[in-house]
């Protein structure tokens, strides 16, 4: 399992996202974030530079 | 009339005037109300609109001018759908007083084509945030053991539709939240196709993945309700502009010759599905070949892959929907949602595109294992429902999601009861297709369902 983010690195992101929370509540999310680092690291599978990300749309043009 | 009509049965009842939509919409209301204090599926009754439209209904059956099936049917809403004139408030105090102006395009539909409107009804906050007890109404309970959990976030449908409050209703999917329920509460639940149905007017949690749809009892009452959900829609950048399926002249076309791929790693070896659930997802495999289809197996990516992928689309599309509000109401939210989104808030426009990256992958990976399958089974929830105080904050992050990787893929994915686990609570598997190809997901829920007999058993405390 990955590590949760420093104490720093999260305290900063939480202040750029507005949010005031209690200490008690800083490391509960702090320590949740352990999940989303491991997802992060999970889903870096080596590949090629030009693998597309889902989010590419193909324009249709004028509607039928 | 029997006392746990189908929406097919009522809608032959109705059709032969063997009952008025006034007196089905009444005997309706009358169990909803009489239930509802131990369930908690409604957050909002509305009387009124529903005498309207169940007189209208009958104006109509007087004059033989029915619209169609769904013509006097009573049905609810979960509350993330806008309804005109009628509070609609993602079951947060975020949005505890906001009364639409219009009607979402679903409600529209399906007011369109007859259907009576009995309610709003619960939802995990704004489709993420539950089971939680913080907020302005509680959360729903299982009709089949009331100390147990619904699934998420159609909570409130799972709950009405099993007890037989309600003949069906509207629930959305974004990492299961249809098929999930669908499954704990035993009841018949189908995610379409992405882009199939509208989903204009329907509060978003991650637009990369919100999918609209039906949950009813049967299979077929889902094809009748889906039936009147399709369409494009020019307002949803999302809506397929395709014609509108045919989704039910098929739906007792049987199996022979359909080919179904077992994803069976998923859930014997990347998540040990209970004994129960193991159980129906055989029983479910074995009726369908005995009935013709041929069974084989098929090999994914691991269930693990597409849980990392489409966890973090989900968290950070959520994250940006609720951004200014976390930022202004942060303590209105409810503790589970607030605390879920400000974990989302670290993840970064890296991690999200990376994972939009594998989500392609993903894609690619099913598609080719589907080159000679119709259809994948597996399972659509790792076993029976759990007492809802075990629920946790992090379950979304720590539990494996069977029913995320076909949001991920936008293929339709239908759960149908597979019988019954440990402590009597039910079970269900996942019947997923290709793309668009709904009908034959329909065709095989139906053909199972019909074999199985598991229709025949509704919660003991609905009775």
């Amino acid at each position: 399992m990955a590590q949760p983010l420093d104490k720093a690195h999260f305290e900063a992101l939480m202040a750029q996202a507005g949010l005031d929370l209690t200490e008690a509540e800083k490391e509960g999310i702090r320590a949740a974030s352990a999940h989303t680092q491991a997802a992060a690291a999970r889903v870096r599978t080596p590949r090629e530079v030009s693998v597309e990300s889902a989010t590419i749309f193909t324009l249709t043009g004028a509607s039928a | 009339m029997t006392s746990f009509p189908t929406i097919a049965s009522a809608a032959r009842d109705i059709a032969a005037k063997r009952i008025s939509p006034v007196e089905l919409m009444k005997d309706q209301l009358a169990r909803s109300e009489k239930l509802n204090p131990a369930l908690h599926a409604f957050i909002r009754f509305t009387p009124e609109i529903a005498l309207e439209q169940a007189r209208a209904a009958e104006a109509r059956q007087t004059a033989g001018a029915l619209r169609g099936p769904l013509d006097g049917i009573p049905i609810a809403h979960k509350d993330i759908y806008e309804t005109a004139g009628v509070t609609t408030t993602g079951h947060s105090r975020v949005l505890e007083h906001h009364v639409p102006k219009m009607d979402s395009a679903v409600v529209r539909r399906w007011r369109e084509a007859g259907a009576v409107m009995l309610g709003k009804l619960a939802t995990h906050e704004f489709a993420w945030g539950g089971p939680s007890f913080d907020l302005p109404w509680p959360p729903a309970r299982n009709p089949w053991n009331t100390e147990y959990f619904t699934g998420g976030s159609s909570s409130g449908t799972g709950a009405a539709v099993a007890a037989g409050m309600i003949l069906g209703g509207t629930g959305s999917d974004t990492g299961g939240s249809i098929r999930g329920p669908a499954s704990l509460c035993g009841i018949a639940g189908i995610k379409p196709s992405y882009g199939l149905c509208s989903r204009t007017g329907v509060l978003p949690l991650s637009q990369s993945l919100d999918t609209t749809g039906p949950m009813a009892w049967t299979v077929e009452d889902c094809a009748l309700l889906l039936d009147a959900m399709t369409g494009h829609d020019s307002a949803d950048p999302s809506s397929a502009n395709r014609p509108r399926p045919d989704l039910l002249s098929g739906l007792n076309g049987g199996m022979k010759g359909l080919r179904i791929g077992v994803i069976r790693h998923f859930h014997e070896d990347d998540c040990k599905v209970s004994p129960g659930m193991a159980a129906g997802i055989a029983h479910l495999t074995s009726t369908l070949a005995a009935q013709g289809a041929e069974i084989r197996e098929v090999k994914l990516p691991p269930l693990a892959d597409f849980n990392a992928a489409g966890w973090l689309i989900l968290a950070a599309d959520a994250y940006a929907v609720h951004e200014n509000w976390m930022r202004e109401k942060y303590r209105a939210y409810g503790e589970f949602l607030r605390e879920r989104l400000a974990v989302a808030a670290t993840i970064t426009a890296a991690d999200y595109l990376q994972a939009q990256r594998r989500r392609r992958e993903l894609c690619e990976a099913v598609a080719a294992a589907m080159t000679d399958c119709d259809l994948l089974v597996t399972a659509a929830q790792p076993g029976e429902a759990r007492p809802i105080h075990q629920m946790t904050k992090w379950a979304s992050f720590e539990v494996p999601n069977f029913t995320i990787p076909f949001n991920l893929t936008g293929q339709p994915a239908l759960t149908v009861c597979t019988g019954f686990g440990a402590g009597g609570m039910p079970v269900g598997a996942q019947i997923v297709g290709r793309a668009f190809e709904d009908a034959t997901v329909l065709r095989a829920g139906q053909a199972y369902e019909l074999a199985a007999g598991w229709r025949a058993k509704r919660p003991a405390m609905a009775a």
